[in-house]
């Protein structure tokens, strides 16, 4: 025989005080924990749709990062002819040289950032596809213009069409803005390839090669990694997709924020715990007489014990329902960090996913069940005639 | 004095559970003071008498090495050394059983300018001369030797990043000394290799330097030294930019970003909330005794006796919830040296001012939880609270 399930809800009720604390409590744990991760994802989307599945990039071997890589124009021009390499309707490859510098610029709120600098081709958007252009123009070839992204524009402030940004010791007219569906491109400025490398003195060593694969890319980045290994002149160089490119740059962030968050969370859940366990007993103290009453009405010592547990999960799906809530207004909030593996500034947006909201309530409601067990065996424990006797 | 005990052990579960509460909470925020002073840890153990040159626009771009010369001849420079930032990626099993990569700071740098301007760097006589005659030898910090499990004369081999062989493959590099420090603050994971054998081996950027560091002959001067230094780059093509190394090191924590004041916030909400439910705890019992308060008074206890016994209690769980939580993360962190991630972590320490934080944040929310009951308990009327209970 069980104790109706509304008893237990109204019991949570009745105390108010206590119940907010505990719930509150659980509450908190839940808003860190989705915080970090909303931080963690956010900061792992942008960086990761930077990258297109079907592209490759072509680098240096031993470099995690366009910065570190070297390449030079006449190992591009192998891989030009490659048979793997897509072709546009002219019979050109769609193939760019691209060379990425970092340089600090100010930041609108005061610090220092620094910004990355991509010199291109001006057919560039042929090969980053996501890249769309939404005010002014593109830079015109041999023109000390650029393009900025939208990130960029917005964190770095007093940049818009028409003003310039100094790099290379020299400045770029900035001509136009451009977006790339909230990736970590947003967060670079673009110019034409030519000046660039004669402003920061390259000669022709470019960063990577970039080109959109023939056919499939997977079978086209295995076909490039067996030419590699084939062909002296290509030796020193690896390629891989560029989604997996940007992948392995997000995953030191990531390591670094589950590492984080998760010590973090564990801490708070022990609090969170403690928090719990003492508004249960104190709430087992309280209705000493009604457990009595119910041990006496013939309720099982069980039934006492699941009911009591059922308020502590109670409680912690309150908690877990508030503190979802909560961190809703974080989501969509623009932040920036450094991308540890390239040394420049990334913007992003905090991203909550039905995941971590899944997750935060599993922890929340097993923090409830966790705080409950113990006071519940103590209510189920009780002997019928103390515990009405004391009262 | 003894009934503060008595009472606090009468309920021994809500005593533990509210010592714990507090405890949780204490050791939360000094971890992440500890994760906090992290962050800081490269302008903490930075020189006032030296100061870094690099590129104007960028500390990635290069400078030539003929600058170490141009350097040198600046009014105020007492010596100046060239340092690169390898960035290799260790590559080997570490000690704990899985192949992972471990990421580590290494400077190629020229030994025998550079060491002399860090007096902070100590390392045995005799290892020194074997590291000097030694062109691919290197220089570890003991942190860093206990964490890959390395001594003299074992090899380290990491994959270079940017710098690369002309064969691709990885660099290898004897340990030929290990450096402690006379400072807490100085990073004791760092690797340092010689320059010229980087310059020598290295496919590209053959006579670049990434960065000079440049003892003063006075700290004061550093602002004009550096305009100097500046003034004369400034036309070249590789014009620079001088700061104090504490500025230099500062440039890195501001573009980690508001991650920092985010942390902290977090840190502020977290502790705030779950003192107040550990006050909370102490109040509802408090509470629950005011017909005991009742008693204690009508056989002669004054206002002030009673004031003190319940905020005694308070201040008791407090101070035990200090000593479980913040002695945990002291003993933790500065004793068993446990750190969470090593290599984002290279110092990960308390400091005193964060430890005297605190205690401060025990001593005020046993005070504060205190005050509310003993303010009642004191203003208690004996006859009113034995009549209605």
């Amino acid at each position: 025989m069980a104790i109706p399930w509304t008893y237990s809800v109204r019991s949570v009720a009745v105390r108010k005080g206590a119940s907010a604390m505990a719930v509150g409590g659980i509450a908190l744990v839940v808003v860190v924990f989705v915080f970090l991760f909303a931080l963690a994802e956010g900061f792992r989307r942008a960086v990761e749709t930077s990258g297109s599945p079907r592209n490759i990039v072509v680098l240096r071997k031993g470099a995690d990062a366009e910065m570190q890589s070297q390449v030079s124009r006449a190992t591009g021009r192998v891989v030009e002819q490659l048979p793997c390499v897509a072709r546009d309707g002219a019979d050109r490859p769609l193939l760019v040289y691209e060379s990425v510098v970092a340089v600090v610029q100010d930041r609108k709120d005061g610090g220092k950032a620094n910004v990355a600098m991509r010199g291109t081709a001006a057919r560039a958007r042929d090969v980053h596809t996501e890249v769309r252009l939404t005010r002014g123009r593109w830079f015109a070839p041999g023109a000390a213009e650029a393009v900025i992204g939208a990130a960029v524009a917005r964190r770095l402030g007093d940049l818009a069409v028409g003003r310039t940004i100094f790099g290379g010791g020299r400045d770029w007219t900035i001509v136009g803005v451009f977006e790339a569906a909230g990736s970590a491109l947003e967060s670079e400025v673009w110019m034409d390839i030519e000046l660039f490398q004669a402003a920061f003195k390259r000669g022709s060593t470019y960063s990577s090669l970039l080109f959109r694969a023939a056919g499939d890319p997977k079978e086209a980045s295995r076909l490039l990694a067996r030419t590699i290994e084939a062909d002296p002149r290509l030796r020193s160089m690896q390629a891989t997709t560029e989604k997996e490119y940007y992948e392995k740059q997000s995953r030191l962030m990531a390591a670094f924020i589950s590492v984080l968050g998760g010590l973090l969370t564990l801490v708070m859940a022990i609090g969170g715990i403690v928090g719990a366990m003492n508004t249960m007993y104190a709430a087992v103290q309280q209705r000493q007489r009604e457990i009595g009453c119910l041990l006496a009405m013939g309720f099982p010592p069980s039934a006492i014990w699941g009911t009591f547990v059922l308020e502590s999960l109670v409680l912690g799906a309150l908690g877990a329902a508030l503190g979802c809530l909560l961190s809703m207004p974080f989501h969509g909030m623009q932040t920036g960090t450094m991308n540890w593996a390239t040394f420049a500034e990334t913007a992003f947006e905090f991203r909550i996913t039905p995941g971590t909201l899944a997750m935060a309530s599993v922890i929340a409601i097993a923090m409830g069940f966790v705080g409950g067990l113990l006071p519940a065996v103590r209510g189920s424990r009780m002997k019928v005639v103390d515990a009405l006797r004391r009262a | 004095m003894r009934l503060i005990l008595l009472n606090l052990t009468r309920a021994p579960l809500r005593t533990a559970l509210t010592v714990l509460g507090v405890a949780v909470a204490l050791f939360l925020f000094c971890l992440i003071e500890a994760v906090l002073f992290a962050f800081h840890a490269g302008v903490a153990m930075s020189g006032a008498s030296r100061v870094i040159v690099q590129h104007r626009e960028s500390f990635l771009l290069l400078l030539p090495e003929s600058y170490r010369d141009v350097i040198g001849q600046i009014d105020g420079v007492k010596r100046v050394a060239p340092g690169v930032w390898f960035g290799g990626m260790y590559d080997e099993p570490v000690p704990g059983g899985e192949k992972r990569e471990e990421f580590f700071a290494q400077f190629a740098v020229d030994f025998e300018r550079y060491l002399p301007m860090y007096p902070e760097i100590v390392v045995p006589e005799g290892q020194l001369r074997d590291l000097m005659a030694d062109r691919a030898g290197c220089l570890i910090g003991d942190k860093l030797a206990a964490r890959l499990g390395k001594t003299i004369g074992d090899r380290i081999r990491l994959r270079g990043t940017i710098w690369n062989t002309p064969d691709s493959s990885p660099w290898e590099f004897t340990v030929c000394a290990i450096y402690a420090s006379t400072s807490e603050a100085f990073d004791r994971t760092m690797m340092y290799l010689h320059y010229q054998h980087l310059d020598e081996v290295r496919e590209h950027g053959h006579g670049m330097s990434g960065f000079y560091v440049a003892e003063l002959d006075d700290p004061d001067r550093h602002a004009e030294v550096s305009a100097a230094v500046d003034g004369r780059t400034a036309s070249s093509p590789y014009p620079t930019l001088t700061m104090t190394e504490r500025a230099f090191n500062l440039q890195f924590v501001s573009m980690v970003g508001n991650f920092e004041l985010l942390l902290r916030t977090v840190g502020a909400i977290v502790v705030l909330t779950m003192l107040l439910v550990s006050a909370n705890t102490m109040m509802m019992s408090a509470r629950d005794r005011t017909r005991e308060m009742a008693v204690l008074k009508s056989i002669g206890f004054n206002d002030g006796r009673v004031f003190l016994l319940l905020i005694g209690e308070a201040l008791a769980v407090a101070f035990v919830g200090a000593i479980v939580g913040v002695g945990g993360a002291w003993g933790a962190i500065n004793g068993l040296h446990w750190n969470p991630k090593p290599d984002f972590f290279p110092t990960f320490r308390l400091s005193y001012g964060s430890l005297a934080a605190a205690l401060a944040i025990a001593g005020g929310t046993g005070a504060l939880s205190g005050l509310v009951p003993a303010v009642m308990g004191m203003r208690l009327k004996a006859v009113e609270a034995l009549r209605s209970a």
